[in-house]
């Protein structure tokens, strides 16, 4: 029996250390160096990063910035009233932001305020679709030992770890800089040097996307219930959607989806045609805005908007159930008008 | 739990430890504790029902005659009916779960209770031992289904550790690993994709997708079954063997020789033989095989597929057997191996269709559209998949093929230490590093029955 128990120990050793280090080592997602994230080429699990990192400097900040990697580029330091985060990540959909907020919750940090951005992405994109993707996999908030072994076995895979090496091998990039950023305010390279290809206007659509209007409402709904229920003070907001990305996303439900918010949460609408949204300096392709962009919705939300914009627009209207219905007859109109619509009578 | 979860990683060390460092006498104990916690975590409602239909054939067994034999087999059949084909009854009746394990724990105890009454073991003066032979959790949820002759006196007997045994039954349990989690779960993520969206694929897909679940089911079925025999085989049981490279029979009959051993075996026992068997001349013959077959059927659900599936094999039976007594030709091994892995396949698509007009629907286009190229884009497969799915079945069978000469597994035993370990951590890895990369683990597909 000693013998057997000996060899099996020895078996499972071996086999240990043959997959953990590796893994651990290169670790592409930066999980296993969470802590010291190495700018590799490979774009880090930041859903799991930046909230690891709040909930272990709970003291530096009481504030935060949810939303899509849209969110970004939103210069948080910027913003009043409080020690702000930015805890944006790539394709963060409403279903993920409520683990994210009870994440936080549960690890004894009760937001005082948190902005919530969204636009089509929120509605489109199903959590499932990203359960395998280790870049988006969540924190493990409830902490449980099952939960927590899980979360970490998932980042064993040495497949993918190999196929990962081509890119590090070959990227140069600014360690220093992603650090500081990450351990700070959370935000994008605000002095990102990327200029928007004229000759690539096409609407940023993925082959998955596909509307789930009910069910985005109804975890919107569950975070605003549970911002209510922590006395959280909450500000919804939409993005300002590259003109084509806009127009491909209001024949997909937008709309609708616009019209159903309204109904769980009052919110700044950025959405449409408007001066960000028709102009290319804005963004630094068809998905993502630029600083300067992020910096004008947030000066609107902050100290009101232009009220042309607001009526003939719907530019930096702020939504309520009350008005939800001239608002989306405005962003109609708009369509209709640019032929982005086509109106079928009422 | 399920044997490929992380918490079984830990529980199975722990009950091992435990077992060997207990008393003889407590180990039996010991083990039935183990197994109904091990069935809590499965089946938490149902740990009263395993139970009463523990104690209900301690009971007639040492009550054994003819009406409490009938009694015990005709309860049984009634729960079991019940909860295999309540949830066809509209309404609050689809609700209810099927007991895991209801299927295989009800005919041990039924082959129990006839081996009692036929006086060919004695039945037990202690019930503890009933319980256990029911309820021993590395066979308690998909089988092999044990007989008591074999399984009592080896749970009984005083054993002390044999390193032999438990080497083999690590073998066994990394092979079972090797064709679930690599082969098995593989192939179901594309052949879900296939049969759970069947109107948007049509001709080669169809075909890919039956070729790809016959070897699904073997290597979850198999894989399951060598995991259980393994785990056994730690405890110093010796499990009744359930496959027999199956996909290499010669025909029909040699497949149901090899195939699902404990079920088949169980079923030539307690419904073919008591029907007469063969010796009521051919007609009464081939009819006893249809219903042998048919019961099979039913065994596995309510769903008419399960029926046609049944219906099928009996009808296989009686076509091989007017052949053997006809043809005087005797058909080349490869040949008869081609048609029987064929005819095998064919249904195999009524098991797994969700109905059986999709089953047909299936066969009617299978040869519309030939387009290999196109298949491979719809199946949305990646070349590193292919490659390994390719590499892990020829594996498969490349043992299958040896097995049937020698048992391969234990041949180990002549290979260097070095050489023993590599292939154990090459095995390991390869297993790991897929399960992970995929992160798939799809249910046993013999778990709901």
């Amino acid at each position: 029996m000693d013998r057997f128990l000996f060899r099996l120990f020895l078996f499972v050793f071996l086999l240990g250390i043959t997959v953990i280090p590796i893994n651990v080592m290169i670790d592409p997602y930066n999980v296993f160096h969470a802590d010291e994230i190495r700018d590799n080429g490979v774009e880090p699990n930041k859903n799991y990063i930046k909230t690891k990192y709040v909930i272990e400097h709970q003291d530096e900040y009481d504030s935060y910035l949810f939303g899509s990697s849209r969110a970004g580029f939103i210069d948080v330091s910027k913003l009043p009233d409080g020690s702000w985060y930015n805890l944006s990540y790539s394709e963060g959909v409403p279903a993920e932001q409520v683990d994210t907020l009870k994440a936080l919750i549960v690890n004894g940090e009760i937001p005082k305020q948190i902005y919530l951005s969204l636009d089509n992405i929120s509605y489109l994109v199903s959590p499932q679709y990203h359960e395998k993707q280790l870049y988006r996999k969540a924190f493990p908030f409830t902490g449980s030992l099952n939960e927590k072994i899980g979360f970490f076995t998932s980042y064993l895979d040495t497949i993918t770890t190999l196929e990962s090496l081509s890119v590090i091998r070959n990227y140069e990039g600014d360690t220093k800089d992603l650090q500081r950023r990450m351990y700070s305010t959370g935000c994008e390279d605000l002095n990102a040097d990327i200029v928007f290809d004229e000759e690539n206007k096409e609407a940023y659509w993925a082959s998955y996307y596909s509307p789930r209007v009910d069910e985005a409402i109804a975890e919107i709904q569950e975070f605003c219930d549970i911002c209510t229920a922590h006395d959280i003070k909450l500000t919804v907001f939409t993005n300002p959607m590259y003109v084509t990305t806009y127009e491909k996303s209001i024949n997909n439900e937008y709309l609708v989806f616009l019209e159903r918010l309204s109904e769980v949460t009052d919110y700044y609408n950025f959405s449409g045609y408007n001066r960000i949204s028709m102009d290319d300096s804005y963004y630094f392709e068809t998905s993502h805005f630029t600083p300067e962009a992020a910096d004008i919705i947030m000066d609107i939300m902050l100290n009101g908007g232009n009220e042309d914009e607001i009526v003939i627009q719907g530019f930096g209207a702020y939504v309520t159930k009350d008005n939800a219905a001239d608002f989306i007859n405005t962003l109609k109109f708009q369509a209709y008008t640019t032929g982005a619509l086509i109106y079928e009578g009422e | 739990m399920q044997f490929t979860s992380l918490a079984f990683a830990v529980f199975l060390p722990l009950v091992f430890m435990m077992y060997w460092a207990a008393p003889q006498k407590a180990r039996i104990p010991l083990l039935l504790l183990v197994s109904y916690g091990f069935y809590l975590t499965l089946s938490p409602g149902y740990v009263v029902l395993l139970i009463l239909i523990s104690m209900l054939t301690y009971l007639v067994g040492k009550h054994c005659n003819q009406k409490t034999l009938i009694f015990g087999i005709i309860l049984q059949i009634i729960i079991l009916a019940f909860f295999k084909y309540v949830g066809l009854l509209p309404g609050m009746f689809q609700n209810i779960v099927i007991p895991v394990g209801i299927s295989f724990y009800m005919f041990k105890s039924i082959s129990y209770m006839v081996d009692v009454y036929q006086k060919k073991i004695e039945a037990e003066e202690k019930a503890i031992p009933v319980f256990l032979y029911l309820a021993f959790f590395p066979d308690l949820v998909s089988g092999p289904i044990n007989r008591a002759g074999n399984l009592i006196p080896q749970l009984k007997a005083d054993k002390t550790f044999d390193e032999s045994q438990a080497v083999y039954g690590m073998r066994l349990i990394l092979w079972g690993l090797f064709q679930k989690l690599l082969i098995a779960d593989t192939l179901a993520v594309y052949v879900n994709r296939v049969f759970d969206m069947s109107e948007a694929f049509l001709g080669i897909s169809y075909m890919i997708a039956m070729f790809f679940y016959t070897i699904e089911i073997y290597c979850d079925f198999a894989g399951y079954s060598n995991m259980a025999i393994g785990i056994a085989r730690l405890f110093g049981i010796t499990s009744m063997e359930n496959f027999k490279s199956p996909y290499l029979s010669v025909n029909i009959q040699d497949f149901w020789n090899r195939w699902h051993i404990s079920l088949s075996t169980w079923l030539k026992d307690y419904v073919y033989i008591p029907l007469g068997g063969s010796r009521k001349g051919k007609i009464k013959t081939y009819l006893n095989l249809l219903i042998t077959f048919l019961v099979s059927g039913i065994w596995h659900g309510g769903n008419l597929t399960f029926l046609v599936w049944g219906l099928l094999h009996g009808i296989y039976q009686v076509i091989y057997r007017l052949y053997k007594k006809c043809c005087n030709v005797r058909m080349p091994k490869i040949l008869g191996l081609i048609i029987t892995f064929l005819a095998v396949s064919c249904a195999w698509v009524f098991f797994r269709a969700d109905n059986v007009m999709q089953a047909l629907r299936m066969f009617r286009y299978m040869f519309y559209d030939m387009d290999l190229m196109l298949a491979y884009r719809k199946f949305g497969m990646v070349k590193k998949d292919l490659f390994m799915l390719v590499a892990a079945i020829a594996v498969l069978f490349g043992f299958d093929i040896a097995n049937r000469k020698v048992d391969v597994l234990r041949q180990m035993d002549r290979l260097a230490i070095p050489i023993r370990y590599t292939i154990y951590l090459i095995f390991s890895i390869v297993i790991l590093a897929y399960h992970i990369h995929n992160g798939i683990t799809q249910e046993f597909i013999y778990f709901s029955f």
